[in-house]
């Protein structure tokens, strides 16, 4: 009892519920089911905190995904990869040469006049993207300024092989590049360089290069208006008497009077709406294709708006054109009706093999071909996700290519001793790898739609073309895979001193068998196009 | 550039690509006749250059052994990649007997026109096929003389792949037996200022869209058969787009 104050009615004393201290009644207030003291006037209760989560706006900034500390010592940067990839472009490149010998362990360039276009244009692919990496906090970018030097370099031997005679309005091959030696422009060059242009010219700002990517838009635009506007003209007929505009890009035009072209529309073709639309982004809409109609080449005048262009090759490749073997309309590239590409009429082409107008295969015409090329498919695919990101005709596809199953003719045998499986290519074809070099689409036999493996090879480039879409699609599979790429195989891991000690990685040899061996050999293919 | 494959009736099929020897598998290896052995590039590939310049040496021409596989009395296809320097006139192909009779034979004539003679006829095509034109870039040369009806054969020309012009020769060869062909000239006069690469004979008549796949294979991209355990810099290339992609570890 406290004797020291006199007693109040009503002025009881009581405990705090926060602080425990005895206080007058009178001195206390109340907080939903507590007795709070004057001294503890702010405390919040639970009720306020849930009112006030309740209450409270979205964070604003999204979290890093994966947020995690760096490591000092071995940042996750692939690094190591990205230096084997340096090294090997800079004895390749240089020399003009696609593959690098390393069958005796020293990495010897292999030159082929063919191989410096699509090796210079890749690599300043490669050094922009690396250029505008960003790395972690506090790690040292040791790579940018080279990155510039070796761009500029590859995109100058490019310049070189460029054709700028004349102007747009007298030159129907003005802005394509032809490799030294050959008679035949092929369209995929040109893309791929003028994506190369272009980046040289967004990272170094030279004018020229936005010249040259320009130019090779118009020489593009020529190759896809051969059907509307060419004199020696795509046809829907075999004897090449009626025009047929597909809005495709043709693969290849003959270097000679009369702008002669294959007539033929692969997938790959779509690495051009890729480009098209960077150039778009860059430098805006424009009128590209020649301006005049040029003797000889064109009836009429070809040019046209860029986005219309655009507009007209992506509808080629959604809705595809009438197929003369099949009797419908159809598009290979689809998961119902895949194919090579579509090798278009007239029936006699000059300088190039004969059309059946219809959608051909990797190895044969459209009535016994089976077999599709899957770097074709990637090419198109990663064309068409950097443009539109992931739409229906992506997903679809991608969905169909992941559900290819092993061939058993492609698998290691019972009893294949180690030594045996490190000399062959064999093994279990998984999709969710990377995909087979060769796809067989139709059985041999039948012609019914078959979804196997017909190589025994992943390709790694393919990989790298559908990285995009597969690190957002298929996220645990892709980590997988790369690092699968990624780690070191033993050649020949059979024990045997005389075998030596090399290590490849799969991606630096481009393919690799399906059970991750590297010591296979195959037939060296040079130059972009391909025989339809 | 590629070398043309042996297909099926392949009798000689030499590649050019610093050697002379017959890469059909029938032996018919060139040797020299006369000149040295002197190559230079065709584009991406080698060729045998028929007429050197003086300051490296004197004519050249080729004799091939004699064989009966050359007579050659019937249907026949020959195809090479060309790159034409000079206009004067110049020989490709000659078939003739040991003491030097004419059996066939292939040139560009003082007209600068293509031309072909054998024992009936020695006339240019026609129309005619400029020569001087053809001058100064690659091009894939085919001959064919195929059947028409018994007795009688059509000679055309092919460039590029596109067939130009052809007559009518209506005597068939007699064979010899011991014929030889000899190339890039006709004894000392007539030598081919020209650079040959591979060049094919097929004794048989090819249709017209083999020829002008062929033409294709040989001037379009190049599918090289090199092999070997290689580094693939494209495809590398290719594939670092991967190394960028989340998630990163």
């Amino acid at each position: 009892m406290n004797t020291l104050q006199s007693y109040t009615p009503y002025a009881y004393r009581r405990v705090c519920d926060i602080c425990g201290v005895l206080h007058t009644i009178t001195d206390m207030f109340r907080k939903g089911p507590y007795t709070i003291c004057s001294d503890h006037v702010g405390e919040r209760i639970n009720e306020e905190l849930d009112r006030g989560n309740a209450a409270q706006r979205p964070f604003r900034v999204l979290p890093v995904p994966n947020a995690k500390p760096d490591d000092p010592i071995a940042p996750d940067v692939f690094e190591a990869e990205e230096s084997t990839t340096w090294a090997l472009l800079d004895v390749a490149r240089p020399a003009g040469a696609r593959y690098a010998q390393v069958a005796s362990g020293m990495v010897t360039a292999l030159p082929n006049a063919n191989d410096v276009i699509p090796v210079n244009a890749w690599a300043c692919r490669h050094y922009y993207e690396l250029a505008l990496l960003t790395y972690p906090t506090g790690h040292q970018n040791l790579w940018t300024a080279q990155c510039l030097v070796r761009l500029r370099t590859a995109a100058d031997v490019l310049l070189a092989r460029q054709s700028t005679t004349g102007t747009r309005a007298t030159n129907s091959y003005y802005g394509g590049l032809l490799a030294t030696g050959s008679s035949y422009y092929f369209s995929e060059n040109t893309s791929t360089s003028g994506l190369a242009f272009l980046y040289a010219y967004r990272l170094l700002g030279d004018i020229k290069y936005l010249a040259a990517a320009r130019a090779c838009a118009n020489f593009l635009r020529n190759l896809q208006a051969i059907g509307s506007n060419g004199v020696n003209f795509t046809s829907s007929d075999a004897a090449g008497l009626a025009r047929l505009y597909t809005g495709g890009i043709t693969n290849a035009a003959f270097n000679g009077a009369g702008f002669f072209s294959d007539h033929a529309f692969y997938p790959s073709s779509l690495l051009a709406l890729q480009f098209w639309n960077e150039l778009k982004l860059t430098d805006g809409d424009q009128v590209i294709g020649a301006t005049a109609a040029i003797a000889g080449d064109f009836s009429t005048i070809p040019s046209a708006l860029l986005s219309t262009c655009m507009g007209d090759l992506q509808t080629f490749w959604e809705e595809g054109v009438f197929d003369a073997t099949y009797l419908d309309v159809r598009t290979g590239l689809s998961a119902s009706t895949p194919s090579e590409c579509f090798n278009a009429y007239p029936q006699s082409k000059s300088n190039f093999p004969p059309g059946d107008g219809s959608w051909d295969y990797q190895d044969g015409f459209a009535g016994a071909g089976t077999t599709i090329t899957a770097l074709n498919f990637a090419k198109a695919l990663s064309a068409l996700y950097a443009v539109d990101g992931l739409s229906d005709q992506v997903t679809t596809l991608d969905d169909y290519l992941q559900g290819f199953t092993s061939n058993s003719t492609y698998e290691t045998a019972d009893d294949t001793s180690p030594r045996d499986l490190a000399r062959a290519t064999t093994g279990t074809y998984d999709p969710s790898v990377s995909l087979a070099k060769y796809l067989l689409v139709r059985d041999p036999t039948t012609l019914a739609a078959t979804k196997l493996n017909a190589s025994s090879l992943y390709d790694w480039g393919a990989f790298g073309l559908m990285a995009p879409i597969w690190s957002r699609r298929r996220t645990l599979a892709f980590k997988r895979a790369r690092a699968a790429a990624c780690q070191d195989r033993r050649r020949l891991d059979d024990g045997l001193p005389s075998d030596g000690f090399w290590d490849d990685r799969g991606f630096q040899r481009g393919r690799q068998g399906l059970t991750w061996q590297t010591a296979f050999t195959e037939t060296l293919e040079h130059g972009a196009g391909a025989l339809p | 550039m590629n070398v043309l494959p042996n297909v099926a009736n392949t009798v000689a099929n030499w590649t050019f690509q610093n050697t002379l020897a017959d890469s059909s598998g029938n032996g018919l290896n060139w040797t020299v006749e006369n000149g040295g052995e002197h190559y230079t590039t065709i584009g991406s590939l080698v060729g045998f250059q028929g007429q050197t310049p003086p300051s490296v040496g004197p004519f050249n021409d080729l004799l091939a052994p004699s064989s009966s596989l050359l007579r050659f009395v019937g249907e026949f296809t020959i195809e090479c990649l060309c790159l034409g320097i000079g206009t004067t006139v110049g020989t490709f192909l000659q078939c003739e007997t040991p003491g030097g009779a004419v059996l066939w034979a292939l040139y560009h004539d003082t007209g600068n026109r293509m031309a072909y003679a054998d024992t009936h006829v020695n006339t240019f095509l026609s129309p005619p096929i400029d020569w001087t034109a053809l001058c100064g870039a690659p091009f894939v040369l085919g001959f064919r003389r195929r059947l028409l009806s018994p007795g009688v054969y059509r000679v055309e020309c092919f460039v590029n792949g596109v067939k130009q012009s052809g007559f009518l020769d209506t005597t068939t060869n007699v064979a010899v037996g011991t014929e030889r062909l000899r190339a890039f000239g006709y004894v000392v006069s007539a030598n081919l200022n020209s650079v040959i690469g591979t060049m094919r004979f097929v004794a048989a008549a090819l249709p017209d869209p083999v020829i002008a796949r062929d033409s294709y294979y040989v001037l379009g991209p190049a599918v090289s058969t090199d092999t070997g355990i290689v580094y693939d810099a494209v495809a590398a290339a290719q594939f670092a787009t991967a190394l960028r992609q989340s998630p990163r570890s």
